[in-house]
């Protein structure tokens, strides 16, 4: 137990250190503090699109649109994954309970929807101070993706018509019309939500992966470019593999987020049978962490595949180039996040697996450990750095190391579903120290780790906002992406917020259990 | 994952158990959803880039 208590500090020492290593070391030597706008002076300054308005500012430096727009943008991602990812584990929550008529269940299924239902117009709010930014700071930029992408924005407005009655009809017809027809209602969200993120990812993965080197327009009608061109720029080379993966990394941000709050709950509320009841939903939170994290690696593969098919550029800035410490920062947070599901699960269900007749399963829970740990180690290894090549740094070990873990995770989230469905066999309602800090761990991991990917995706394309068409406006002397060092200014403030929204808005949509039940 | 009730769990500290239809298939899913992960780092990863790179 003592060893076992002290796996979680490590785990965020280890994290610290590798932060300050990246900072002070990594960023450097890998050109990190060199914009993308440098070094990319003759292809900028020749772009055929250049802005004609004179430049806004907003007394943020030089780097103030950007930074606006990143803040507006990782902010309404963030709540945006809440409907993406909460809206399957809402759905899917009440479909078990309609099977098992698990009491706890309905209350979870219920306590997700409202969260969804008050969250909503927050993140919808963002959507659109994006777009008006968009507008008020790339003017040159908003006006011809918002013509090429008329068609998708117009259908993905339909579709946030089609979420507000599925969402609301949900949430407000609850115990008043049928099982099966609220669950049309619920999958409707669920399925209208993904149409919703399709239509925008058009424009978003265009932006990284346009359908055309230059824009050619047409003539005035229904279609202002050739039909095969603008379905080019629509359904551009990035547009599914983005729209899969948003889905499973917010399938597993929702999952993680409900294990940190289900913790936060836990130690808010006094109570037996609340605590009995918020040690299990981070317990089945943590379950869909899981399941969305195991298949985000292989999509995530396929999606870089992608881009070094299509924008081999992009791909060099952000593998091997100035920007490739983003990549190792994503690793990073993804290898923490990883063990940090197996110390939770090995704590959480210790009792069991220590069990006289489960010692290979406890055997093999410590292996797995020990592995993924050593994975991790791989992963966050620089491919360059001031004394040459690393060797440890290679991709190939990396991609080795990544299959790991992805067999890993896949393998304890069939035990932890299938052998370690003995409830009446833990004590729930008494949360080790260790349990409840791998779960908030979890929860703050998961939301830094989508923050950290949507600015991967926009610097990738650094210093255009079409790639390779319309640069940022004002060449070198507004330079882009964002400096490393104030991005994480801007990571910190987001993830404060976003914790501080969730649990109050938490407090308010929780229900607690009146007494306790039986497990 | 607890939440969906108690198992069928026998008597004595051990879990292994005889598997239901259902378990075997979430085995077999996963495995099956392995081997699309091992063919995707192979055909996109490990077949193009030789080691060590």
């Amino acid at each position: 137990m003592g060893l076992s208590m002290k796996k979680v500090p490590a785990l965020i020492i280890a994290l610290i250190i590798y932060l300050v290593i990246l900072l002070l070391l990594i960023i450097p030597q890998q050109g990190g503090l060199v914009s993308s706008t440098e070094g990319h002076v003759s292809a900028v300054a020749n772009a055929s699109y250049q802005e004609t308005l004179p430049i806004q500012l907003v007394d943020l430096g030089s780097q103030g649109r950007s930074i606006f727009i990143a803040f507006v943008m990782i902010l309404h991602i963030l709540l945006a994954n809440l409907y993406l990812g909460g809206s399957w584990v809402a759905v899917a929550t009440e479909s078990i309970h309609l099977r098992n008529r698990k009491p706890r269940l309905r209350r979870l299924a219920r306590s997700v929807t409202l969260f969804n239902v008050i969250l909503f117009s927050v993140g919808a709010t963002f959507a659109v101070a994006g777009m008006l930014f968009f507008i008020s700071l790339y003017p040159v930029f908003a006006s011809e993706a918002f013509h090429i992408y008329w068609w998708p924005l117009f259908l993905e407005a339909l579709a946030f018509g089609a979420e507000v009655f599925f969402l609301y009809g949900y949430w407000f017809s609850w115990d008043k019309i049928g099982n099966r027809w609220h669950q049309f209602l619920g999958y409707g969200f669920a399925v209208s939500v993904f149409i919703q993120t399709f239509l925008i990812n058009t424009l978003a993965a265009g932006m990284l992966s346009p359908g055309s080197d230059q824009i050619s327009w047409g003539s005035t009608g229904l279609l202002t470019m050739a039909p095969a061109t603008i379905l080019a720029w629509w359904f551009n080379a990035t547009l599914w593999v983005l729209t899969f993966h948003r889905l499973a990394a917010s399938v597993s941000f929702f999952g993680f987020l409900l294990a940190m709050l289900g913790m936060f709950h836990y130690l808010d509320r006094k109570d037996d049978a609340s605590r009995t009841y918020w040690d299990l939903v981070g317990s089945y939170g943590l379950s869909w962490g899981l399941l969305g994290l195991i298949a985000q690696p292989l999509i995530g593969i396929i999606y870089m595949y992608t881009i070094f098919r299509n924008q081999v550029a992009s791909f060099a800035s952000i593998m091997l180039g100035g920007r490739a410490w983003e990549m190792l920062l994503m690793v990073a947070l993804l290898s923490a996040l990883f063990l940090s599901v197996l110390i939770y699960l090995y704590d959480r269900k210790e009792k069991v697996i220590r069990l006289p007749g489960n010692e290979r399963l406890h055997t093999l829970f410590l292996v797995f450990l020990g592995v993924a740990s050593a994975c991790g180690f791989i992963l966050v290894q620089p491919a360059i750095t001031a004394l040459g090549v690393n060797p440890l740094g290679y991709m190939s070990y990396k991609l080795v190391a990544l299959f790991i873990l992805i067999v890993i995770g896949a393998i304890v989230l069939g035990i932890d579903i299938l052998m370690l469905r003995v409830p009446e066999m833990v004590e729930w309602g008494k949360l080790s120290p260790t349990s409840r800090q791998a779960g908030i761990l979890a929860g703050l991991i998961g939301i830094s780790i989508v923050a950290v990917m949507g600015f991967v995706r926009e610097s990738a394309r650094s210093p255009w906002l079409i790639n390779g068409i319309i640069p940022v406006p004002g060449m070198q002397d507004y330079p882009t992406p964002i400096g490393a060092y104030q991005i994480f200014v801007v990571w910190g403030i987001l993830i404060t917020l976003v914790v501080v929204i969730f649990w109050f808005t938490s407090k308010v949509t929780a229900e607690h259990p009146e007494q306790a039940e039986a497990v | 994952m607890d939440m969906t009730g108690p198992a069928t769990e026998g008597g004595g500290g051990s879990i292994i158990r005889e598997m239901l239809l259902w378990e075997k298939a979430v085995w077999i899913a996963i495995a099956i959803f392995l081997l699309i992960v091992l063919a995707v780092f192979w055909l996109l990863g490990w077949s193009q880039l030789p080691f060590p790179v």
